[in-house]
């Protein structure tokens, strides 16, 4: 990775200047921030536009994103987008990624976030206090997360830079012939002049073209795209057919020691003491490291230390004088506590449309009815397959660090903090992760950090913290356990005059609890999550807040459905405005199961609509009943995010997150007791494998213009569609995830 | 990560001799020290993943014989003598890529890609077993754990791959 080689210069980059990408970045492109871009990626024989992308003399392309590969393959829907504008030649087009300064901040994810254009991405406030509040807001956040990449930093970003440098070289060409530059075009990496036949290649022109100002404005392509829409392989994988890809935890630096930790397995509660003898009498142990709430082992390899780990006996416990008991925090405390919540807590508005009182009295006075349903989620944990593991050096020089982080800058801002030193002395590498699913936001990940800073400081070599399993699920920061109570009245038609919604709040909800039927009065409440000071960690997961959402709206609108005694897809839309992207989303979904033909006895289609990150998604799930269990076959997604840049990893991203969907509502759940995780590894929290996988269908109907992301979307409206499909084949209504019991 | 070593204290190194993708290793080894480490932390062969520990998940899965064996609790000492194949050595020495490797670039199959060495050897070692693999011979072989959901194209990949070993000259 190129990064390795090279220097971070800049320390006070952070005080001047502006976001990089789109608008703001055009407005400021000869400044100090592109400046900074192309200095921290300068090279030999290349030619910085705007620090985004390079030019060798030989016609090569390198582009700097600032995103992390988790899996997404957003680096090469973005090497599409500049490919795209800049009519490059794909097969010399390559992609680094992005040194985690401010200069490559995500100023297009923030510009998107701002301008309110889509769909507000509703972890942003799980990060918000990270970065956005504490640094301007515009600046300091270099995050994938939130489906974001494609639609905000290649639509509004690295596109842009691309059509610039594309205008910039059309320029160079047109001075060195002395012809007009209209008169000229561009053909997978040449500038051509049709009038006299001459051509040059790109490399030929990058030095000249790299001495010009970029222009403000380019003009974009309007359509016959070339490459945007087309898969090519993605850029990542011949690396992970071989095992050649390096992960945070492949790391090795020279001299480098493991470490291995135990944290309190009750969160809050401190290390009261260890006896460290049994751990140094291993051979290749050289310190037993003592924390306020863990123990670390350091050893010549990580099964080393993690074998001396498991000989000490630390014990944990309350601070003399301390109130809080942390071991009274179980499941069942939770909802308890959450339960009086929804009867008793204060309510804070979210919508309200109409009088609902009123409209619910006058509809049971018409002879309709009122109809109620409580819901639940339990606590959800990412297992990500790698589990945390990092590398630092800590020297008088200042910070090394390696590691795999959804938002490198927000990571080297921590890691600073954590140190007490400046962010100029701190060198952060960012290495691929082994699925992140939101575990490694800003948030998230900062304790980690500071864990790793905490070791660093006191060994005199580098060190790689690694995480065992059972210390990835102790330690996790989880989807939070939720409930909502939702209430609807409802005609003689069987259609709901109004509905309302109370919902339990953990941190924010943004629009998640937003519905989209069109339904006359409203009322969505909620109240705050009581268990907010319990010491119950919890950030964001895969979906964020729409996981939940979904379950509850798409769940409580199939009952009202089979309540009427109406098909559930026709019911729902009998509520879309026709012509809104959902209803049509559900046409199409109807079309491709031959939805009316399907609901025969003993087999059952269940349905569910979500909308979010700018996206709709409508999932039509078909479950049997075999004996007393049920089996899942098929699973249908209509997708409309708009235009599809990569079709193929669009796919993926979709498959993927339906099946996490189904692992999630069928199986997991991570269960409190005294305080502490009981699932601590796959036997205890079961996750869904292949033969449980059905086939799975995936539709895009999108247009021509890029509305959302994809790498979450799909994943909330599983959970209902499969609790629907329930219903329907079993009868059987199941208002608490996880599903498990009837799917053995 | 479970205990191995009756004694409960790995106070003295022993050595192993070890037979990796044909190459021969010596190298001192803790007292029931996994082979999963022993490849990544001693021999510096880190392909080979760490995921779960207790040889559920998968992600450490090598051959030994042949066999799929999930190497993190599989004793390096119990491996003497046997041969043992990683990741590293599934291409041809001369870089050819496994047909199984050629069938996962085809349909695209890794996302982050940290369960695909192990889904791949598993993989191998199913085909040198059932050449033409029906969808329940792969349901009951491929065991791994994938969090990304690549499920659906491993198996079609299983399947592609399984084609062309059996017609080599045909195309996809």
């Amino acid at each position: 990775m190129n990064l390795r080689r090279r220097a971070f210069l800049v320390g006070g980059a952070l005080s001047t200047g502006a976001a990089v990408f789109g608008g703001v970045w055009a407005a400021r492109a000869a400044g100090s921030e592109s400046a900074d871009a192309a200095r921290l990626t300068a090279s030999q024989g290349w030619h910085s536009f705007g620090g985004w992308i390079q030019l060798s003399d030989q016609g090569a392309c390198t582009l700097f994103v600032p995103h992390i590969d988790m899996g997404q393959g957003v680096q090469t829907a973005l090497a599409q987008w500049v490919a795209e504008e800049l009519d490059l030649d794909w097969t010399q087009t390559r992609v680094a990624l992005a040194p985690p300064d401010s200069a490559f901040a995500n100023g297009a994810l923030a510009r998107g976030w701002l301008a309110g254009d889509v769909a507000v991405p509703a972890w942003l406030d799980d990060a918000a206090d990270f970065a956005f509040k504490r640094i301007a807001r515009l600046r300091d956040v270099q995050i994938s997360g939130g489906s974001t990449a494609v639609r905000y930093t290649g639509q509004l970003g690295l596109r842009v830079v691309a059509a610039a440098t594309r205008a910039a070289l059309l320029e160079a060409a047109a001075r060195r012939w002395r012809v007009a530059t209209p008169g000229l075009r561009t053909v997978s990496g040449r500038v051509i002049d049709p009038g006299s036949g001459r051509s040059a290649g790109f490399g030929g022109l990058a030095a000249e073209a790299a001495g010009l100002r970029l222009s403000g404005r380019p003009a974009l392509k309007a359509g016959g795209f070339r490459i945007v829409g087309t898969s090519p392989q993605r850029l990542d994988i011949p690396d992970k057919v071989n095992g050649r890809c390096e992960y945070g935890i492949d790391t090795m630096v020279p001299g480098m020691k493991a470490v291995a930790v135990r944290a309190a397995p009750a969160h809050g509660q401190r290390l009261i003491g260890v006896d460290p003898a049994p751990a140094l009498a291993v051979s290749g142990v050289s310190q037993v490291l003592q924390f306020d709430n863990a123990v670390a082992v350091v050893a010549e390899t990580w099964w080393n230390a993690q074998h001396a780990l498991l000989q000490l006996q630390p014990r944990f416990g309350q601070l003399p004088g301390s109130a809080a008991s942390f071991t009274a925090v179980s499941s069942e405390a939770l909802e308890a506590a959450q339960r009086n919540a929804l009867e008793a807590g204060d309510r804070t508005k979210d919508v309200r449309l109409g009088n609902v009182p009123d409209i619910e009295q006058s509809v049971i006075a018409a002879g309709g009815r009122l109809i109620q349903a409580s819901y639940q989620v339990q606590m959800l944990h990412h297992a990500a397959m790698e589990p945390i593991a990092m590398v630092a050096s800590w020297s008088d020089d200042g910070l090394e660090v390696w590691a795999g982080v959804q938002d490198p800058l927000g990571a080297r801002a921590a890691l600073a903090k954590a140190g007490g030193m400046p962010m100029s002395r701190v060198r952060l590498h960012a290495l691929p992760i082994g699925g992140a699913f939101g575990r490694r936001l800003p948030r998230s990940i900062e304790p980690a950090l500071q864990q790793l800073v905490d070791v660093a400081r006191r060994c005199p070599h580098p060190v790689k913290l690694q995480w065992s399993r059972e210390e990835d699920f102790a330690q996790g920061r989880w989807r939070p356990q939720l409930m909502a109570r939702l209430q609807a009245a409802v005609g003689t038609d069987g259609m709901p005059a109004s509905w309302r919604c109370l919902y339990v709040r953990k941190n924010s909800e943004p629009d998640a609890a937003h519905i989209p039927y069109r339904i006359g009065a409203q009322s969505i409440e909620w109240v705050k999550d009581p268990a907010e000071d319990w010491n119950v960690p919890s950030g964001p997961w895969r979906g964020v807040t729409h996981v939940q959402q979904t379950w509850y709206t798409e769940s409580f609108i199939d009952e009202l459905a089979h309540a009427a005694a109406r098909d559930p897809l026709a019911y729902r839309l009998a509520l879309l405005e026709p012509a809104s992207r959902e209803a049509k989303a559900l046409q199409y979904l109807a079309k491709v199961t031959g939805w009316t033909e399907s609901r025969q006895a003993g087999t059952g289609w269940g349905m569910a609509l979500g909308r979010g990150m700018g996206t709709v998604v409508a999932i039509a799930i078909r479950a049997h009943a075999a004996d007393e269990r049920v089996q899942v076959s098929r699973v249908v997604a209509v997708v409309d995010c708009g235009l599809v840049v990569h079709p193929d990893t669009a796919r993926q991203q979709v498959e993927g997150s339906i099946v996490m969907g189904l692992s999630a509502a069928l199986h997991e759940r991570i269960t409190m007791k005294n305080g502490e995780v009981q699932e601590r590894n796959f036997d205890r929290y079961r996750i869904l494998g292949l033969a449980a996988t059905p086939t799975i269908d995936v539709h895009f109907v999108g247009g021509t213009v890029v509305l959302g992301g994809l790498g979450e979307p799909a994943l909330p409206p599983v959970a209902p569609a499969l609790g629907n499909a329930l219903a329907s084949v079993k009868g059987i209504r199941l208002r608490r995830l996880p599903l498990e019991a009837p799917f053995g | 990560v479970a205990d191995d070593d009756d004694e409960g204290h790995a106070k003295v190194n022993t050595r192993v001799t070890l037979q990796v993708n044909g190459r021969t290793h010596e190298v001192e080894v803790l007292p029931g020290e996994p082979l999963l480490w022993a490849l990544r932390e001693r021999l510096g062969q880190r392909g080979t993943k760490f995921g779960c520990g207790i040889g559920l998940c998968g992600a450490c899965t090598v051959h030994v014989d042949g066999q799929p064996a999930r190497s993190c609790v599989t004793p390096a000492s119990a491996v003497q003598g046997r041969a043992v194949a990683t990741i590293e050595g599934l291409a041809a020495p001369d870089g050819r890529l496994h047909p199984l490797q050629q069938a996962w670039i085809d349909l695209q199959v890794p996302q982050c890609g940290y369960c695909q060495s192990g889904m791949l050897m598993a993989a191998a070692a199913l085909l040198k077993t059932h050449p033409q693999p029906t969808d329940q011979q792969i349901d009951a072989a491929m065991t791994n754990l994938c969090r990304c959901g690549t499920y659906p194209r491993v198996r079609e990949a299983i399947h592609l791959a399984a084609r062309k070993l059996a017609s080599p000259g045909a195309a996809a």
